[in-house]
């Protein structure tokens, strides 16, 4: 049996006021705590996120995306300046960050189907494939290519791009990038056990 | 916008402008104008209709086990 359940989305910006006319478009969101996932990860968190935790932020990304398109409405614009983060990451988890959502202004709303001005634009942080292939820039794969892409710059801290037919993950500097962290978490891992067997 | 708010901080996104506001009674209210580029209709009904779709309360179907 399904269990139906009431629940507020949290993680997405509050609409406050609008307003359109022939000169202005405008709209008025209570403002998101913390700062853009870009400016908390160049400026504020000093240390390296660790795998595992740039995994964590990335699944909690995927809830609310999965929330989101329970409502029929597909993001398509997620990039590390759209994410806005509030987290004491001194005395708290990275699974206790707060995390919202902004700019909406790419998303897909699937009852609008037929609208001619769903198509995305090419100014986006990231691109993914299937974004050329017709009819899946309506598809909520964008948005799943989108989480992906973030967990891939959470990782190794270079844009997503394509070069010479290669994937992002397959330029040689992300590669090297990947390869690093990856003994770096290794070692780390050794440490910890070796340090346990000691005790 | 109307007279409640004053503004505290100009930003040019890429979308358009964006300023950081707040009330001027209900100090502690804290928001964001976003004036959208070249009047960008598109981008704004967009915008307003996702977040209106996600305002409030929404019904979660969860598969039980």
């Amino acid at each position: 049996m399904d269990i139906l359940f009431i629940s507020d989305i949290n993680n997405v910006s509050k609409l406050i006021e609008y307003s359109s006319n022939k000169f202005h478009s405008w709209i008025i969101l209570e403002r998101a705590p913390g700062h853009s996932l870009k400016e908390f990860i160049d400026r504020i968190y000093h240390n390296e996120l660790r795998i595992l935790e740039a995994i964590q932020l990335s699944q909690q990304l995927l809830k609310i995306l999965k929330r989101i398109h329970s409502q029929g409405i597909f993001y398509r614009n997620l990039e590390p300046e759209h994410i806005m983060i509030e987290w004491d990451f001194k005395k708290t988890s990275i699974e206790q960050a707060q995390l919202t959502l902004i700019n909406f202004s790419q998303a897909y709303i699937v009852s609008d189907k037929t609208d001619p001005t769903n198509d995305l634009s090419k100014q986006c942080w990231y691109q993914p494939p299937q974004a050329n292939v017709k009819g899946f820039q309506y598809n909520s794969t964008i948005d799943t290519s989108g989480i992906c892409a973030i967990l891939f710059w959470l990782i190794t801290k270079i844009d997503p791009h394509y070069d010479n037919n290669k994937l992002p993950h397959q330029q040689d500097n992300a590669r090297h990038e990947m390869e690093r962290k990856i003994i770096q978490e290794v070692k780390t891992a050794s440490k910890f056990y070796l340090e346990k067997q000691i005790k | 916008m109307g007279n409640n708010w004053e503004v505290t901080k100009h930003v040019e996104g890429r979308d358009g402008q964006v300023k950081l506001i707040r009330g001027k009674t209900e100090r502690k209210q804290l928001a964001v104008l976003k004036i959208y580029k070249d009047n960008n209709f598109k981008d704004y009904s967009k915008e307003l209709k996702a977040l209106q779709s996600l305002k409030g309360k929404i019904l979660i179907k969860k598969k039980s086990p």
